[in-house]
């Protein structure tokens, strides 16, 4: 993902300063996208009986404190258990046959979405879960456009480095700190959604 | 336009790859994020599902990018 889309975003002006016309685009796209599969998560919770009644939403909170609590050990290394990911990705091919302003946008639809590229956090599925929950579609959809949004702010950080081998290699230095900081945010909403679930908080 | 090459990678560039601590370490630390939560939630400062979402998302959002 690194070495397609960093080029993608920021074109050939990797050093110069502020953000360009493809990284806004993308970010913006990555945004619409969430909020798109928030008011679709937000309609399908209100269609099966979800959304604003309080039992039905209860038991989703302990199912997904459950999930939260027991995943946070993955994600902190400290077991491993099985997850299922999707294995597709967005088409490299996108970056040659569109152009640069349109892949970006596409791209960042696509990585917005989320639901079927690889996201190998357990903390995403959590979140669907807790979004099935909410009231409005304004919550629900406030909230995967935050998941969009954060999925497409690391590479403006990275507008100033040319990617290569290094930075992958920088990148990757920090997966095992991301996976623990999932593990931490699980772990600590986990004890919340039990809470709410159980009628403590 | 003029612009500044991007620095070569070298292997010794990996031994300064920082490490995570122990397992136990890191399951105190996870018992000690529960355990803050958990007094927040009896505190009757419990946080809202809406903005538990919005963690989660945010948090997952950034991580996603680590995804291969």
């Amino acid at each position: 993902m690194v070495n397609t889309i960093i080029p993608m975003v920021h074109g050939d002006g990797y050093h110069k300063k502020g953000i360009g016309s493809e990284a806004k685009a993308h970010l913006a796209t990555a945004a619409l996208g969430g909020a798109l599969v928030g008011l679709v998560l937000w309609g399908v919770s209100r269609l099966v009986g979800i959304s604003g009644r309080l039992p039905a939403s209860r038991a989703l909170w302990f199912g997904a404190a459950l999930i939260a609590l027991l995943y946070a050990l993955r994600e902190a290394g400290i077991c491993t258990l099985p997850f299922p990911i999707c294995r597709r990705q967005v088409p490299r091919s996108w970056s040659k046959r569109f152009s640069p302003n349109m892949a970006s946008m596409l791209y960042g639809f696509c990585l917005g979405v989320g639901l079927f590229t690889r996201v190998t956090v357990a903390t995403f599925y959590v979140a669907i879960l807790v979004v099935l929950t909410l009231r409005t579609p304004v919550e629900a959809a406030i909230a995967m456009s935050v998941f969009g949004i954060g999925r497409a702010l690391p590479l403006l950080f990275l507008e100033r480095h040319k990617p290569d081998r290094r930075l992958a290699i920088v990148l990757s230095w920090w997966t095992p700190f991301v996976r623990m900081a999932n593990g931490m945010i699980l772990a600590h909403c986990g004890i919340a959604l039990l809470t709410s679930a159980l009628g403590f908080g | 336009m003029s612009s500044t090459p991007a620095p070569r990678w070298q292997p010794k560039d990996l031994a300064t790859a920082p490490v995570l601590p122990s397992r136990v370490y890191r399951a105190c630390v996870l018992a000690v994020a529960a355990a803050i939560s958990w007094g927040i939630s009896r505190s009757g400062c419990a946080i809202p599902t809406p903005v538990l979402a919005v963690i989660l998302a945010a948090v997952a959002g950034v991580s996603a990018f680590w995804s291969p």
